[in-house]
This record gives C-alpha cells, structure tokens and sequence, in this order.
C-alpha cells in the first residue's frame, strides 16, 4: 500500500506490474489487488514535495478550482503584460490583495503597482 | 518620461490607486490640501468595499479610511451606463483588464477626467482612449507634489513606510521621485540665472 501510493497508481495496477515482474504470485496478486490505498494516504502530485505552510496554501486553491498549471499561466499573463493585475485577481477569483500572496507562492516577482 | 510639472486635478481613480494613495495619509492629505480630487465607479466602490474576499487586517483599515472619506465627501462614485460599455476599443480589451478598470477609463472619457491607476496594463489602454495627458498614477501624483515643494524628500520615506504597512508597493516611486529631483533643480536653476 505504501508504494501504491508512492508510486500513485492503483493497488490493482502495481499488483499487475508486480506479477509481470514475476516478483509477487498469483495469489498475492488476489491479496494486494483487495487493498485500497486510503484517500488520506494518497498524495496529490502538485502538492507532493513542498513546505507545509506552501502544500496548505496550494491545497485551499484547489479546493476553489485553480490548479497550478491554471495559476501559472494566470501570473504569466500578467507578468508579461497580456493582462492587467486587476484582471489577473479577477480570472483567479481573488482581490489584489489575495493576488500578491498567491505570487508570492508562486515565487512570481510584482513588476506592476 | 512624464511630466512631473503638470498633473490634472480631477482624478478617476481604479481600486488599486484608491487604495495606494488611502494607505499613506501624509500622500492624501497633501493631495488634498492642493485641490487634486478623486472619483470612481460604483463598481470600483464594490470592488472596495463590498467584494467578498479572505479576511486582510490591511484592508479592512484601507475600507475604514475609504467610509470616513465617503462620510466627509471626499471621495464620490458615480455609475456608467451600458451603452458607455459597448465602445469598440474598451470591447476590444475587455479580456486584458478588469472590469474595475475598464469602468474607471469609460467614465473619465464621459466626464473628461484623468484616470489615476497605477497598473502599466490599464495605463496603455487609458492612453490609446484618453491621450496620454489624461493617464496619470500614484507616483506621478507624488512626483508632481515633491516638483511643487509641497512634499519633501523624507516624506517618500515616509510613504514607502505608509504603504508597506498596509502590504503595498510602488515599484516606480523611486524613479519618479529621481526625475522630479531632476526637474526641481533644474527650475531652481532657471530661476536663478
């Protein structure tokens, strides 16, 4: 269970891989494929790897919808002078208060105000 | 470069200068003191003061300060119509800004007002619609106070201190406040000869 999680692939599919290995047996297979990896103990790829405070922070975001892929490409645009900060605080669903912080999260220096 | 020597009185001002210029009261109440006037939109004023947003101890000061200076009048918002909406050019960049700045822009043209923002964004757009005589920022407005010897070389500290108390900044100020050096003394200079 822990590399199912480690590697973030199903029981069902490390039990496969495994057994193409020939590494486990057919039974241990029917063992392995009946255990689930509890959603607690799943780590989400975008937050793996990151500070505490920084993972807590990513995380209210994606609970709002925005994920990093979208939050990058929203700071870009505005670093870069496609959009306006105000904009930018508008497609991310924040106030230009909140939008500093996010860039700051995002390690995004403030050219604009 | 700007013209530090000249800036227009009336001002329509977006959420972000609003409050650039509420977070530092030496700055608004020189400004004020010299006549420069603000308004805005009454988007912008939901945008202030109504927009749901995460709790920030800095802006519930800056809308504290805000509400004192709509009690005193100081401050007035004024709202727009569709139809001021539907011009070709502010269509054309209804996605590169925000709706807050898109208004203020809309309603100096109406009134021939400057628009006072401090987003380089909003700036280009109010230059190609109002000229660049009507587009004007925080740090234009300081630079333009320090040219008239109504503001001194400390009180940019000061500012600077002012805002980043309140989690702002002016990335220009320190140009700004060079280039009105600049001309300061150039014109005492003239002055003399």
């Amino acid at each position: 269970m822990k590399w199912a999680s480690q590697f973030k692939v199903s029981t069902t599919a490390l039990a496969i891989a495994l057994k193409e290995f020939r590494i486990i047996s057919d039974e241990a297979v029917n063992e392995l494929r009946q255990a689930r990896v509890p959603a607690h103990q799943k780590i989400d790829p975008e937050l793996a790897n990151l500070p505490e405070q920084v993972a807590t922070r990513k995380e209210s975001l994606l609970q709002r919808g925005l994920t990093n892929f979208y939050v990058d490409l929203c700071l870009e645009a505005w670093t870069r002078g496609i959009v306006s900060a105000g904009r930018a605080a508008e497609m991310l669903l924040v106030d230009d208060f909140e939008l500093r912080d996010i860039a700051e999260l995002f390690d995004v220096r403030l050219s604009v105000h | 470069m700007i013209d530090v020597s000249h800036f227009e009185k009336l001002n329509v001002a977006d959420t972000c200068s609003l409050w650039n210029i509420l977070a530092s009261r030496v700055l608004s109440s020189t400004a004020e003191s010299v006549g420069v006037q603000l308004c805005s939109t009454t988007f912008v004023r939901y945008e202030c003061l109504h927009k749901p947003s995460r709790h920030w101890p800095e802006r519930l000061e800056l809308r504290k300060r805000l509400q004192a200076k709509l009690s005193a009048g100081r401050i007035s918002f004024h709202a727009i119509d569709i139809e001021d909406l539907q011009d070709f050019e502010v269509l054309k960049n209804r996605k590169k800004l925000s709706a807050g700045e898109l208004s203020v822009i809309v309603l100096a043209r109406k009134t021939r007002q400057a628009v006072l923002t401090d987003d380089v964004g909003a700036q280009k757009l109010a230059r190609i619609e109002l000229g660049a005589s009507l587009v004007q920022s925080t740090a234009h407005l300081f630079a333009w106070l320090y040219f008239n010897s109504q503001m001194g070389d400390s009180d940019k500290d000061q500012i600077v201190a002012d805002l980043l108390a309140l989690g702002r900044s002016l990335k220009n100020l320190d140009e700004y406040h060079t280039e009105a050096q600049r001309c300061r003394a150039m014109a005492n200079q003239a002055n003399r000869t």
